[in-house]
């Protein structure tokens, strides 16, 4: 049969019509009662697009591109958002040289950012099909211009137009699923891939909890479509408690983040999840330890989606296997509904949750080491404006809980509302803005068997009192393109705090600045300052330290850095940082407090800073890899004692490479190494005193090697079945922690992936 | 701003509630425990003094002692709810008075321990702020130095009178006297670091170990912990007869006050002499050699070493004392009494217990 490369197509899909983001006009606007909306155009690709089927591929593939546009209508960046490989940087490599006509508001061009989807369609013999040719013709065999005859796709559009500055806000590391699918030991999973980006220091290898350019776990602020949650992986090693296919992107920011996010003093982790789609598709995948699977279809003839994902570990009773007195339990669901009202308003309803389960069975009772849960209803309403813009109303329920000491639990019952709102005032200007408000009502149970008198539940109790917390906040930005070649987004966010009693209010100025020096040369810097109620050691769900008499901590942050456009799709970022911490409450990083010391809720001053350097070509390329390094200095400081915070780590190495060996086949492999931790606390985790700031003694150094091999079908169209074989420290590497050799940490990982 | 949250919010809140789940994460589903009180009181000897079978008369004017973080521990317990705080008490008192309350099921073993108290202990009856702020004062001794283990918060492994690089606090403090035909002795000891105290009474001799329990559900227990400082003078174990001769005599300087210093420089007397009365009792011998201060670093290490050249005080071997507690390896009077009369001032139903002793850097 002789194999007809067939030219790839780009499609304007409902996928992405109406975006949560800020968005430009789709369709005309209805005409305002006051003044006229201005007139939006949308880029144009002059020409067809002509996209090779990639050489030994197989089956169809969609690949949505994420197109950087400037205003002369040059593509000056590519992303591949989603679409597995060969297509995706297939794909990215053509749209490099695509030129558009740029995109006009009123007939003034600006820069945006779109996504362009190409459709690959495998190409098939014709009825009267010739034998097959021996070898496949080349790539340049079918123009593009004969795509519309062969396929029934709809013409070359733009499906989606964010406008504003055409690339990513200053300060922020993304990743997006499509390259975390090819990061060995990460499972897929786009959270877990945060502790590669650079300034982010692991506490122990394999645990998803971090310190983020010094600042600790309680300090990260998590957030799924813009609601707050206690955390995102499953306990201890566990995966993600999102399916990975309905994440579209996972943001860190760092350091000086933009305006919106506040309440969390050290950094943000933000995961926005994908649009609504109204075709029929889905994912799954079966592993060893769990079985997850999203499916997601559209309704009432496009106008709405319905979206259904979990996933479920089996873990209990494996572990019974090996270890019968053990049970680890872990699940997570998500549902989604969308309904657009008219063509610029929609109703959606998100609903998550997930479930951890860590307990002992001892003499046939039961006893629970780590246990659990929480639960988001977000209800929101969506709302494209005239002229471009669009609001956000969400509300949203949660109820977290926690099994804390004396086998009892700890939850929150929260409320929160927000209001946000993005308008382009002009071509250079666009204004964003937002209130919310959060209530958390905190309470423990009673203990049923304990000394009522101890000490230490009493503390407990004063610490975590039972009451009801509430914070208010305004926050607006302004994202300005100076000049064509300088975007400055300076904003404010103001916040109110309450809890058992007390008040505290805070002022955060941010600030963030990209100058484009040359096309491929950038400078990025990020101010900051932010306030946050006292944190628990690690986040957990329905933990949080009442009472603000001690203060709020306080967090300045700042970074200097150079993004480099190499050649080779390469991109390369220098960046300096230094963050400032006032009154933190990082008993992880500062140790607990010796036994005589009568401190109850410890505040250290900290600071950190270092060097972050992140070159890095796309996992997703024939041949992809990266270099992350982080080269950093974290100290505490309690009165006149200085030391290293508990999890210094002067070198943070995260390296990786990912081939494409053809025939759908493909490896990669990732270097992880670390310095050991510095020895500032005891066994039992109570404070040294007087370590030695500058040169403490440490653990030994770790690394481990990660490996992910990937063998992948194409089934039919747009339909695949991958077999994927992955390993977390495959050299069984033991890390040691406060010296004592641990593990090896090892997780080993085989299972079938498949998507249609 | 404050009227409307204390508007707003529980109504929300109450909202919320309404709307929310109770969530899959089970509540306590452990079946009903046993419970166990543990009571303090002091004994008669402290309240009322003592005579000594050497014919002394022992008044004791003040007693503290840092006791807690009761614990049931074993294979097959289930320890629900352990007390790791400390209580201070002070001697003498009448009437028992809380020390802890526990809840297990099963084969469970009871732990106490006696050790300097943390900031946020219990004050028992008599016993004052200004007493838990002395007890905490930090301080060094001889055997406070050597015998160092590891120390750490709640919970944490300890055992043996321990302590961070051998700075504590004070975990007992007995004041007294003793008096005999128109002579006077003063006494006034402080004992740093932290003693593990289990399996007390012995399957042989006293019926049972007292601490090894089984446990059913309902069931409520009360074991009765006796202060009894009158144990610092019972020379030999097991024997009826105290003796304060011995101290008496190490009384170097002559100024009347018996110091713990002047105990580590006299050998310990043998056991049979020990429990001699009076007039068998020789005169304390001089440890020659021996430092007196522990400055030199292993003769009070608890470890079996025993003091060379010196006299016993009662005229036979020091390698004899090792018969008052097994592995105690006292040398001194000093050592004998610091290391292994002061943590039997503690009896769990009268009975004496197992002092657990881990050294620094291992066993």
């Amino acid at each position: 049969m002789r194999r007809r490369a067939r030219t790839a197509t780009s499609a304007a899909l409902a996928l992405g019509a109406w975006l949560a983001t800020t968005t430009a006009q789709a369709q005309p606007a209805p005409p305002p009662a006051t003044a006229p909306s201005p007139v939006v155009v949308l880029p144009v690709l002059d020409g067809a697009p002509d996209v090779p089927y990639p050489e030994g591929a197989t089956g169809d593939e969609r690949v949505v591109l994420l197109l950087t546009i400037g205003k002369d209508g040059a593509v000056t960046r590519v992303e591949a958002e989603s679409g597995h490989e060969p297509f995706a940087s297939t794909a990215a490599g053509v749209a490099t040289g695509w030129r558009f006509r740029s995109a006009t508001r009123d007939g003034a061009p600006f820069a945006a950012k779109i996504k362009f989807l190409v459709a690959f369609a495998e190409p098939r013999p014709p009825p009267s099909a010739e034998p097959p040719p021996a070898t496949k013709p080349p790539v340049q065999a079918a123009p593009a211009a004969q795509a519309p005859k062969a396929g029934a796709k709809p013409p070359p559009a733009p499906i989606e137009v964010v406008i504003r500055e055409g690339r990513p806000p200053p300060s922020v590391s993304s990743l997006a699923r499509a390259e975390v699918r090819q990061l060995p030991g990460a499972f897929g999973d786009p959270f877990r891939a945060i502790e590669i980006l650079p300034g982010v220091t692991p506490i122990v290898s394999g645990l998803p909890y971090f310190y983020v350019r010094g600042a600790p776990p309680g300090n990260v602020g998590y957030f799924l479509d813009g609601v707050r949650v206690p955390y995102l992986f499953h306990v201890a090693v566990g995966p993600s408690i999102v399916n990975p296919a309905m994440v579209e992107r996972v943001d860190l920011y760092s350091g000086g983040y933009p305006a919106r996010y506040g309440r969390f003093a050290g950094a943000i982790v933000a995961a926005e999840t994908t649009a609504p789609r109204d075709d029929l598709h889905g994912e799954g995948n079966l592993r060893v330890f769990d079985a997850g699977a999203m499916v997601e279809t559209g309704f009432a003839g496009g106008r709405g989606t319905a979206m259904l994902g979990g996933r479920y570990s089996y873990t209990a009773a494996l572990l019974s296997l090996v270890s019968p007195g053990v049970k680890l339990d872990y699940r997570d669901y998500q549902a989604r509904v969308t309904y657009d009202l008219t063509p610029r308003d929609r109703i959606g309803f998100f609903a998550f949750g997930a479930y951890d389960l860590l307990s002992q069975v001892q003499n046939g009772i039961e006893s629970i080491v780590f246990g659990s849960e929480f639960y988001r209803f977000d209800l929101r309403y969506d709302h494209r404006l005239d002229g471009g813009g669009s609001l956000r109303l969400g509300t949203t329920l949660g109820f977290d809980q926690t099994r804390v000491g004396e086998q009892r639990n700890a939850r929150d019952t929260s409320f929160a509302t927000r209001l946000e709102i993005e308008k382009p005032i002009d071509a250079d200007v666009t204004v964003r803005g937002g209130v919310d408000a959060q209530f958390d009502g905190y309470k423990a149970d009673a203990t049923r068997w304990a000394d009522p008198d101890d000490p230490g539940i009493k503390a407990f109790d004063a610490l975590f009192p039972q009451r009801t917390d509430a914070a208010f906040g305004a926050w607006a930005d302004v994202v300005w393109q100076l000049d064509p070649r300088v975007q400055v987004v300076p904003g404010l966010r103001a916040d109110l705090f309450r809890s058992a009693g007390s008040s505290a209010g805070a002022i955060d100025p941010r600030l963030a600045v990209r100058v484009d020096v040359t096309e491929r040369v950038h400078l990025v810097h990020a101010l900051g300052v932010a306030h946050q109620a006292p944190s628990f050691v690690l986040p957990l769900p329905g933990m949080a330290i009442g009472d603000l008499k001690n203060g709020l901590q306080t967090s300045l942050q700042g970074s200097a850095g150079v993004e480099l456009d190499l050649p080779w799709g390469t991109t390369a970022t220098v960046t300096g940082f230094e963050d400032v911490f006032l009154n933190v409450t990082d008993t992880l990083g500062a140790g607990t407090p010796p036994r005589d010391v009568a401190e109850r809720e410890p505040r250290s001053l900290g600071n950190s800073y270092g060097l972050e350097v992140y070159v890095r070509k796309r996992l997703t390329s024939k041949l992809g890899g990266f270099v992350s390094y982080t080269l950093s200095r974290s100290t505490r400081r309690f009165g006149r004692d200085l030391f290293p915070s508990a999890f210094d780590r002067t070198h943070v190495l995260n390296t990786a490479l990912a081939y494409d060996l053809g025939r759908n086949w493909r490896a990669g492999a990732r270097l992880t190494l670390y310095t050991g931790a510095p020895t500032t606390t005891n066994s039992d985790g109570t404070r040294v005193v007087n370590a030695d700031p500058a040169h403490p003694e440490r653990d030994p150094a770790f690394y481990r090697i990660d490996l992910r091999v990937e063998k992948r079908w194409n089934l039919g169209k747009s339909t695949w079945l991958s077999f994927v074989v992955e390993m977390l420290n495959a050299t069984l590497h033991k890390e040691t922690i406060r010296g004592q050799a641990v593990g090896p940490i090892s997780i080993p990982s085989i299972g079938l992936e498949g998507g249609f | 701003m404050r009227l409307a949250l204390a508007l707003s919010a529980p109504a929300l809140l109450a909202l919320a509630a309404a709307a929310a789940p109770t969530g899959c994460l089970p509540g306590d589903t452990r079946p009903e425990p046993a419970s166990i009180l543990l009571t303090v009181e002091t004994s008669a000897a402290s309240r009322d003094g003592v005579k000594t079978a050497d014919g002394w008369e022992i008044t004791f004017e003040r007693g503290l002692v840092s006791i807690g973080d009761a614990a049931l521990d074993g294979d097959a317990c289930n320890a629900y709810a352990n007390a790791r705080y400390e209580r201070v008490f002070s001697a003498p008192t009448t009437g028992a008075q809380k020390l802890s309350l526990v809840y297990g099921l099963g084969q469970c073993s009871l732990r106490l321990r006696l050790r300097s108290p943390s900031s946020d202990a219990l004050l028992g009856e008599g016993a004052s702020a200004r007493d838990l702020a002395a007890l905490r004062e930090p301080g060094t001794d001889a055997w406070s130095a050597k015998v160092a283990g590891t120390s750490g918060g709640k919970g944490g492994p300890m055992s043996g009178f321990s302590g961070q690089g051998g700075v504590n606090g004070t975990a007992l403090r007995v004041v007294g006297h003793a008096r005999k035909g128109g002579i006077e002795k003063r006494f006034a000891w402080s004992f740093r670091g932290n003693v593990t105290l289990k399996d007390c009474g012995s399957a042989a001799e006293d019926g049972g170990v007292t601490t090894s329990l089984d446990l059913h559900g309902g069931d409520v227990r009360e074991i009765p912990v006796t202060l009894a400082p009158e144990e610092l003078f019972r020379l030999r174990e097991g024997a009826e007869g105290l003796a304060f001769e011995p101290f008496a005599a190490a009384d170097a300087n002559d100024d009347g006050t018996v110091t713990l210093d002047e105990l580590a420089a006299v050998v310990a007397p043998a056991a049979a002499d020990a429990d001699a009365g009076p007039g068998e009792m020789n005169d304390a011998g001089k440890a020659s050699g021996h430092d007196a201060g522990g400055k030199d670093g292993g003769a009070h290490d608890g470890g079996g070493q025993h003091a060379a050249g010196g006299k016993d005080a009662g005229g036979a071997s020091a390698a004899d004392a090792g018969a008052w507690t097994a592995g105690a390896g006292a040398t001194t009077l000093g050592d004998l009494v610091y290391l292994t009369l002061a943590p039997r001032t503690v009896l769990v139903k009268g009975a004496t217990c197992q002092v657990d002793r881990q050294r620094r850097g291992g066993g």
